[in-house]
């Protein structure tokens, strides 16, 4: 890479960093977590970008790019998924999520589980599954991040993973990260204007889209069908359907995009943030397959698929444009790998460690926990992405099955079904995330056309239901669990205008007041 | 009997309140807005950690629901002494001790997610006593709302207000 790559990396984060104390010194950064009596509202559009910007992580710059580089159009189904995922999210578990996690009192999202569906075998199972695929998922980062780093500096990768891997120790531990909505908002704008910017150059390069796809057709036909390389996946129905359930629905089986959920403000401005989260995913989902695909013909024989977005960049845009961009996505990757760990560490030492292991765990202790924990993750993290680094594509859709099957049914039901129980979910998790780990393990996608996201959701669904009902007489959902639940799910004679600007942050003071005016009223 | 409270300060009145909710649901028919107070446990938190950009202070107020026992930070505020019916008033639930440890709990919770890092906080927690809040029930015999008086933030009730 040029210096001038270097030069505008570095200017990239020093701005940044100027806008973070910017925002702090006017008491504006903070976070977008709610305070009470608070007029610290972020808009409906710095949510959006801010919780983009947060959720893009090395999957989207490395696994989408080398999909599209391996099967050509096939990758769209995984884009097209993913498009209206966020929506669809917010519209199926978002606004009683929201509810019902407050007036249960829960601060985690496995703390929430547990609380649904009253047993410590719950909070266990999911806690220990957690912990695990999030693991994973780091790696994916960490991977992510050692690859960029070693292209963008020109060093070996063991030592770019190194420091990849070392600055996000020291932001977990130390802190100085600044996680201001400005400045993920800012970093939001970049990755879109760059990853478009990368997108016309490479058409424009290769004489616009028509002009390409000839030029595609005439290395491999078959590479613009949406069946992939070679027809491979025609008319696997199941497969597609996999592709296309993983990051619309198998987001729902997230921690953290559950406590996002959780974390919620209004109602209106979650659905206008979901809007332009929505617009702001038709401009940047297909993108990095797009240019995936569009790079078998710029970068033919690329020794890393993977790589194939941060090649282009280098090849096509101009050093100060690629230094930002560059700069935009690494911070972007090492942000997600920082969250992700921050979520395990805090699974790992308040939902296990302190629930099981030591109630009377004092901060420190359960600090040194996280850390540990943190710890041994980093160092597995490096040295199986220095041995034998596998995909970042094949860990995240290995991690997304398998967590969202296991947790899909759990959280949608909690919502929505009161008669789902703790011996239904319970089974529902067990065999949603043994079904999709087998499927992935033994391979079995291949010979049964089925994708392990789609059997491990359609298992898990079916014990949920099936175990409910035929444990329903003797482990019957809690009374006080169905009051809550029917709260939560009260719309009654309110006008509708009322309800869009009803604050869920009010929700237990309300069912208070509720029970209070009630038995005054009796 | 009426008894007196540290209420927090608040802008929005009765007649804002019911304005409030008059204009959004184009209704005439609304009872007059009735008073309701709720307790908090109030504590100010003086939190210190070294951090990779420098050493981070932070003063945060938590105010613990002493109904149900949940915690949330808060913004600055000041009370007022106001005297209030018993019937307006709810009955706290929750120890000020068990609060205590609520509170530490939230503000550890909130710093390492606004800071991003695990670390050991040192936070000073002082507790400053119950507070009140006051809230205005606003409705028809159709529906009632609730509406927060120091920032107007609504949430629909059961009860009828009628």
């Amino acid at each position: 890479m040029s210096s001038t790559v270097i030069v505008f990396l570095l200017l990239y984060y020093v701005v940044v960093l100027g806008i973070g104390y910017w925002a702090m010194r006017r008491g504006a950064g903070e976070d977008l977590e709610g305070f009470l009596l608070g007029g610290r509202k972020v808009g409906p559009m710095a949510t959006a970008l801010t919780l983009q910007s947060t959720s893009m992580s090395g999957y989207m710059f490395l696994g989408a790019g080398g999909l599209g580089y391996l099967q050509g159009y096939w990758a769209m189904w995984f884009a097209a998924g993913d498009i209206g995922g966020g929506v669809l999210n917010l519209s199926i578990i978002g606004r009683r999520m929201r509810k019902l996690s407050q007036m249960m009192g829960a601060l985690t999202s496995i703390e929430y589980l547990e609380k649904r569906y009253p047993s410590a075998a719950v909070r266990l199972f999911a806690g220990i599954l957690t912990v695990f695929l999030l693991g994973f998922y780091v790696l994916a980062q960490l991977i992510a991040g050692g690859k960029g780093m070693a292209l963008v500096t020109g060093i070996p990768y063991p030592l770019a993973l190194a420091i990849a891997v070392g600055i996000v120790l020291v932001y977990t531990f130390m802190g100085g990260y600044l996680a201001v909505a400005y400045t993920d908002f800012f970093q939001s704008i970049i990755m879109l204007v760059g990853v478009m910017w990368i997108v016309i150059a490479s058409l424009s390069e290769l004489g616009g889209l028509t002009a390409a796809n000839d030029a595609i057709a005439a290395v491999d036909p078959t590479l613009l069908s949406v069946w992939g390389r070679d027809l491979g996946f025609q008319g696997q129905w199941g497969v597609v359907a996999g592709a296309l359930l993983i990051f619309s629905i198998g987001y729902m089986g997230w921690p953290h995009v559950v406590t996002r959920h959780m974390a919620m403000s209004q109602p209106a401005t979650a659905r206008k943030a979901g809007v332009y989260a929505t617009v702001w995913n038709l401009f940047f989902v297909p993108a990095p397959y797009l240019v995936g695909i569009l790079a078998i013909l710029i970068l033919p024989g690329l020794e890393d698929p993977e790589m194939a977005i941060f090649e282009v960049a280098g090849l096509l845009l101009p050093a100060a444009v690629t230094g930002l961009v560059m700069a935009a996505i690494m911070a972007a990757i090492m942000s997600t790998a920082d969250s992700l760990l921050l979520q395990t560490g805090s699974i790992a030492s308040r939902d296990l460690y302190e629930r099981f292991i030591n109630p009377q765990a004092s901060e420190k202790q359960m600090v040194l926990v996280s850390r540990a924990l943190v710890l041994v993750i980093a160092v597995i993290g490096y040295l199986v992405a220095l041995i034998e680094p596998p995909s970042v594509f094949g860990i995240v859709i290995f991690a997304t099955s398998v967590l969202g099957s296991a947790f899909l049914p759990a959280y949608v039901c909690a919502v929505w079904w009161r008669k789902a129980n703790t011996p239904g979910a319970l089974a529902s998790m067990i065999v949603g995330a043994s079904v999709a780990f087998l499927w992935e393990y033994l391979g079995l996608a291949a010979s049964t056309q089925l994708a392990p996201m789609l059997t491990g959701v359609v298992s898990s669904t079916v014990a949920m239901i099936a175990v409910s009902l035929l444990t329903a007489k003797i482990a019957p959902v809690p009374a006080d669990i169905l009051q809550i639940m029917d709260e939560a799910a009260r719309v009654g004679p309110i006008p509708p205008q009322l309800l869009a600007a009803s604050d869920g942050a009010m929700g237990s003071e309300a069912a208070a007041i509720d029970i209070a005016l009630s038995k005054r009223r009796d | 009997m009426t008894e007196p409270l540290y209420v927090i300060e608040g802008t929005v009145t009765a007649e804002c309140a019911s304005r409030q909710v008059r204009d959004l649901c184009d209704s005439d028919a609304l009872q007059p807005a009735q008073p309701i107070y709720y307790p908090y446990h109030a504590f100010r938190a003086a939190c210190t950690v070294a951090t990779l950009i420098g050493r981070q202070e932070r003063q945060l107020h938590c105010l613990v629901d002493a109904m149900n026992g949940q915690g949330a930070t808060a913004e600055p505020f000041t009370t007022r002494l106001r005297v209030a019916a018993a019937s307006e008033q709810m009955q706290p639930d929750i120890s000020p001790t068990a609060a205590h440890a609520v509170a530490r709990r939230t503000v550890s919770h909130h710093l390492g997610k606004a800071l991003r890092m695990i670390a050991a906080f040192d936070i000073k927690l002082e507790a400053e006593g119950l507070v009140w809040k006051q809230f205005w029930v606003v409705g028809s015999t159709q529906y009632s709302v609730l509406v927060d008086s120091t920032n107007g933030a609504m949430h629909p009730l059961r009860s009828k207000a009628g």
